[in-house]
Order: C-alpha cells, then sequence, then structure tokens
C-alpha cells in the first residue's frame, strides 16, 4: 500500500502531534512504510462490537506487533469485559494451549492466518475457538476460510492495520458463508464517485482523502444502513 | 514493607470458604473448617510453598480472587519440565512510579515489555504523545522506524532485544536521543552494558526484576542505575511484596544479611485494595536466585539484592563446594579488558587414574589476542568454590582437572544458559 503525498507531508511532524501512529503498510519489510496518525482517543469500536456480540471470555491476538494494535485491541477488550492475550503468530503452540488452559474463546487475527491458525487446533485440541474477528487487508480478497463455517465470524477491511474503512453489523456477522457483506466503517466518510475514504479531523490530527479498493453498493441491511462489497 | 498482620491478613483471606479453593485445597482444609489463622511468625514459616507446577494442576478459573472480566492480561510462561505452558492472570496496571526517579518522561518510548497497554498507561500519567511504540522482535526495522518518527526518547525492553534494537537505532542515527533505558527478564552483562553505553551514550540504564507468574512485574525497583564502575543492577522489594529467601535444597530459611544467597520465594500481599491481584501467591517459589547486596541501603532504607541467575542452572556442587556462575562472572570481570563476562560453563566428571574428577571448559567472549591457557590458570586461582578453597586448590588436590578455556561467540537472544552440564 503506498501511502499518499498528504500522509508523506507529515512525517517530519508526527512526533509534535498528540496521535496514536500506526503504519501504513501490513508489510514490515514494505519500503514504502511510514506512519500514519490517529486521534490518541480513537478506540477500536468495531472490534468492541464484535466482542461485545460474541460475549467473548479471553481475547487473543495473533496480530503482527508492529502493527500496534495491542492497545487498541486492549480497550475493546474492557468494553466487553475480556482479558487480551498476546500470541505470537508464528507460535501455534501457545495459541493453541491458551485456548485450550488459559480462557481464551475469540481469536483476533487476519485472514491469511486464521485457516493455517484453525486448522492447527482442530488437530491439536479437537475443536476451533468458537468466535473469530478477521482482519482483510484492503488489498487482498476477502474471504473467509470454510473451516470456519460453523464459529461466529466478524470481518472487517482495514486500509492499514488499525484504519478499519469497512466493518459488520451483528445482522452482516452472521453471514459466513458467500461474498462477505460490509457498511462503511463509522465515523469515516465514503465518497462513491471518486472512490476516495475521508477520515474525520479532530484536534491536531488532520483529515486524510485515501483511494480505497473499489467496492460496490448492494442494497440496505436490516440495521439500515447500506451495504457494500468487494468490486470484482 | 509488609507487617506480619498483613500477611497473616492474607492468608486468611486466601483461605476464606468463600474464596477459590486454591489455598484451602494446598494447605489441607476441609469444607467445614473456617479460615486459616496463622498466629505468629513460626506458623507463617510453617506454610507450605507452592510452586508453578502446583500452579499449573489448577485450571486458570480457580486461581482468580476476582471477577473474571476485570481481568487486564493472561500471560504464558514456560512450563515446568516438558508441560504446556503456564498462564497468569494480571488485573493491575500501576508498579512503575520509580522510573520518575531516573527520567522526565515528556516523549514516548518503545517498549518491548509485557503488556504495552500497562506502559502507555504510566505515560499517560505524564500526558506523553505521540502514544508508544510498541516493538516486535520480529520486524525491529519497521518498529524503530515508526519510533523514530515518534520521537522516543526511551526504551522498556527485554534485556535480549537491546541487540535487535541497536542496529536498526545506529542505522537511523538515533541513539543520542536515547534517554532512559529499562531492562527487564535478564541480566545486562557487562559486555551488553558496554554496547548500550555506545550505542546510546546519553542514556540512564537501570532494571528491575519480575516474573509472569507474579502479577503486575516489576517486584523490585532498582536501587541506582548501572555505571560504568558499577555496571550492576541492584534490586530493593517493591513495597507489596514480601520476600524470603531459602536454601533451594533444604528449603531452610535464610537471613536477609549480606552476602546470603538463595532462591526468591514470594509473597504477593493483597491486603491493601489498591495491591490486589488476580491470583494472590502466598509463599511462591520462583526458581530464581538472589544475593543479598546490603542489609539496608543508606538511601532507601531497604535490602538489596542481586539476581546470580536460576537455581537451575548457576550453580554446579561439586567436591569441595559449589561452583557459580556469578562467582565465573565475578572472576572474568577483575581480569581486564580482553575478556567479557559473558561465558558458558560447561561441566562434566571424567575418570581419571582411578577416581572421578571435574573437567570445566570455560567458552570465553575474547577480544584481541588473548593468551587462553593463562587466562585459565587465573581463572582457577581466583574462583572460588567454598569459603577458603579455590579452584587451584582443588587441582592440588587431585579433585578437580585444569580448567579449559575457549573462545566463542555468543547470542544475546533469549536466555543464556551459563551453566551446562555435559554428563559424565
Amino acid at each position: 500500500m503506498i501511502a499518499s503525498g498528504q500522509i508523506r507531508a507529515i512525517q517530519d511532524t508526527l512526533k509534535s502531534v498528540p496521535c496514536r501512529i500506526i503504519p501504513t503498510s501490513f508489510e514490515a519489510e514494505d519500503v514504502n512504510l511510514v506512519g500514519f496518525p490517529l486521534h490518541p482517543l480513537s478506540r477500536w469500536d468495531s472490534c468492541a462490537q464484535a466482542l461485545s456480540e460474541f460475549k467473548s471470555h479471553g481475547v487473543m491476538m495473533r496480530l503482527p506487533l508492529f502493527w500496534q494494535l495491542e492497545v487498541l485491541l486492549w480497550y475493546a477488550c474492557r468494553t466487553v469485559p475480556a482479558p487480551i492475550f498476546l500470541n505470537d503468530p508464528e507460535n501455534m503452540p501457545v495459541g493453541a494451549a491458551a485456548l485450550q488452559l488459559g480462557g481464551m474463546d475469540t481469536v483476533v487475527t487476519e485472514q491469511r492466518d486464521a485457516g493455517i491458525f484453525a486448522e492447527y487446533v482442530q488437530k491439536e485440541n479437537e475443536v476451533v475457538p468458537k468466535n473469530w474477528i478477521i482482519v482483510h487487508r484492503a488489498d487482498d480478497t476477502w474471504s473467509v476460510p470454510t473451516s470456519l463455517s460453523d464459529c461466529k465470524v466478524a470481518q472487517e477491511v482495514h486500509l492499514f492495520p488499525g484504519l478499519p474503512i469497512l466493518s459488520q453489523c451483528p445482522a452482516l456477522m452472521t453471514e459466513i458463508s458467500g461474498t462477505p457483506r460490509f457498511h462503511i466503517a463509522q465515523g469515516n466518510r465514503f465518497e462513491p464517485s471518486a472512490n476516495t475514504f475521508e477520515t474525520p479531523s479532530k484536534d491536531a490530527v488532520p483529515s486524510f482523502t485515501l483511494d480505497i479498493p473499489r467496492i460496490t453498493a448492494g442494497g440496505m441491511c436490516v440495521c439500515g444502513d447500506l451495504i457494500y462489497t468487494q468490486a470484482l | 514493607m509488609s507487617t506480619f498482620d498483613d500477611l497473616s491478613a492474607l492468608v486468611e483471606r486466601v483461605t476464606s470458604q468463600d474464596a477459590p479453593a486454591l489455598y484451602r485445597r494446598h494447605y489441607g482444609i476441609d469444607s467445614d473448617s473456617g479460615p486459616l489463622r496463622i498466629a505468629d511468625w513460626n506458623s507463617w514459616q510453617s506454610l507450605p510453598f507452592i510452586d508453578k507446577a502446583i500452579l499449573q494442576n489448577i485450571p486458570i478459573e480457580e486461581r482468580v480472587f476476582i471477577e473474571w472480566g476485570d481481568i487486564n492480561s493472561i500471560h504464558a510462561s514456560s512450563g515446568t519440565s516438558g508441560r504446556p505452558p503456564h498462564f497468569s492472570p494480571w488485573v493491575r496496571l500501576d508498579g512503575y512510579e520509580y522510573r520518575t526517579r531516573f527520567h522526565t518522561f515528556t516523549r514516548p518510548a518503545l517498549c518491548s515489555m509485557p503488556i504495552h497497554h500497562q506502559h502507555e498507561k504510566f505515560l499517560d500519567e505524564f500526558n506523553v504523545n505521540p502514544k508508544l511504540i510498541v516493538f516486535d522482535p520480529r520486524r525491529a526495522r519497521a518498529s524503530v522506524e515508526l519510533a523514530r518518527l515518534a520521537g522516543i526518547d526511551s526504551l522498556f525492553i527485554f534485556t535480549g532485544h537491546l541487540t535487535l534494537i541497536g542496529p536498526e537505532v545506529e542505522r537511523l542515527g538515533m541513539g543520542a536521543d536515547i534517554r532512559f533505558i529499562e531492562l527487564a527478564g535478564e541480566s545486562c552483562s557487562r559486555s551488553l552494558y558496554n554496547y548500550a553505553k555506545r550505542v546510546f551514550p546519553n542514556s540512564v540504564i537501570v532494571s528491575f526484576y519480575g516474573a509472569t507468574e507474579v502479577e503486575n512485574p516489576p517486584i523490585t525497583y532498582p536501587c541506582r542505575p548501572l555505571s560504568d564502575a558499577e555496571p550492576l543492577e541492584v534490586h530493593h522489594p517493591r513495597d507489596g511484596y514480601y520476600i524470603e529467601l531459602i536454601h533451594p535444597d533444604t528449603r531452610e530459611l535464610l537471613p536477609i544479611q549480606s552476602g546470603t544467597e538463595g532462591e526468591i520465594v514470594i509473597t504477593a500481599d493483597i491486603t491493601r485494595p489498591s495491591l490486589q491481584a488476580v491470583s494472590p501467591l502466598v509463599r511462591y517459589r520462583t526458581g530464581d536466585m538472589a544475593r543479598v547486596f546490603e542489609e539496608k541501603c543508606s538511601t532507601h532504607n531497604n535490602w538489596s539484592f542481586t539476581m546470580p541467575g536460576r537455581v537451575a542452572m548457576d550453580f554446579i556442587k561439586i567436591p569441595g563446594g559449589v561452583l557459580r556462575a556469578e562467582e565465573i562472572e565475578r572472576v572474568l570481570r577483575s581480569l581486564g579488558e580482553n575478556v567479557s563476562d559473558i561465558f558458558e560453563l560447561h561441566f562434566k566428571e571424567i575418570e581419571d587414574a582411578g577416581t572421578v574428577k571435574i573437567s570445566i571448559t570455560l567458552y570465553l567472549e575474547t577480544t584481541g589476542a588473548t593468551d587462553l591457557e593463562n587466562l585459565a590458570r587465573q581463572v582457577e586461582r581466583s574462583t572460588r568454590v567454598g569459603a577458603a578453597f579455590t579452584y587451584a586448590d582443588g587441582i592440588a588436590r587431585g579433585m578437580y582437572l585444569p580448567i579449559t578455556c575457549v573462545p566463542f561467540k555468543p547470542a544475546y537472544r533469549g536466555k543464556r544458559k551459563r551453566m551446562i552440564r555435559n554428563g559424565s
């Protein structure tokens, strides 16, 4: 993901902005990786909503640490409330043990890890955790592994790690199979004609207009919001 | 400092009939009996110890003394002898107030210590912005790049991460900006200290002792920063923790007096509401060794200790006394700049001339042209294995074989094993 000129222009001033800094890429080796400012009081509301919907008992994070999401996820966990457990995605045995012995029942991970981990846990524990929150990379294909077909799954699409552009209401979370359907993540404005996404301006953190992958509007949800899907 | 009344109240609380069964079961209290009341220090000292193996047999939900939802985080530590990991719940977010003695916090920190929200909460007290940057040891470059953008001036990290962060900091020319480094998880060797001072020349370096099973590290606060003259980590027990030292084999309680070395037994005091733990520990055997440094520090009016290492790997009983990693470290530090205090001591017993002798190979980090033969003789003469008995004395008596020194390049990642038994 290449950061816009608007983001590049503020890099030297980030240290003087009250904010939380997240990377503009999902890949640590990305030469285009720079920092993106979130408001210091910003929270991961879509995740908190999913955790509350699932009534999560314990939440395991299997996202790379450099994505800077632990604190945001912890705040989300406090709303349930439920404890957080950090599992290095490369240490699946400890993750499986945490599900069995550490009180965890919810996994927060990304799509490319979910299937691999579910398969491992199925083999080790003979049962797959019941709750999943899956982060899709905006420039990836958005789908859920078939091994999670009996689970509760909330999906969201992030432009950068920690910047959801699409998320699901409880009604959409029930749709495991088929093309995932989303709403525009709360607090942001989508401009269909330009296919851009505008983040809110608050205090010292400016608004950003960001290009996003093409999405298609597809009817109204029972919750009253417009539904979007990934454009093919 | 915990008083007897604090400890007595703690025991009564953890053994009350409405408390989780953990301690009632451990102390053999039947279901009809009321809480355990201890009358004096003798009855305190007769309370059985608890350790990780015992805790591992009890499901986490049965070790939680507060509402489950109030737990902030769960942490894994390695299991005992091939068993699965042990999971410890934490609730407290405090414990780092002592940091302000060493640094004025106005800038963010790069943090690898668990758990990140706890450290962000600490910085929030000083309205520090931007927020904390989390260090990802698998992705050092990206983490340090974000830290540069945030303008960090401090590190809260595991000791082993220093050499992951250092090269990236040098690459970005940030070393002089770092003013405060806090280390945990492993002792900082002389050579690692020298490395840190070279890469981060303006930094104050401190360390604390913590244990995953004992909620809310740090258990101690640093007496003083590490310095060129004394790169030694000296710890004071924090308020809320009662620390006893025992002989790791006999379990005999040892006096807190200068030079005493024993296994750390911790009681996490939960009698004051602000110090409540999720899972209170009463006489918990940590497996970590401490050596009393001062019985009373004139600055902090509290006793202090240094950390020789783990019970399991930092001393070897041999005929004539005990060979201690800390003693080898002390000797190496006295031998000048051509050798660092990082080593691996490989120990075995060898049949020789009808008897069994101790054979030591000492793998050392050396610089320049070092006379290893001469170095080995110096180590033999200087290393005490008993009160008035050196390793050289043991060679003279035919108990030990001469030491062999071999150069090696140590890795800093993870915990270092300093004493390794190679079999007979």
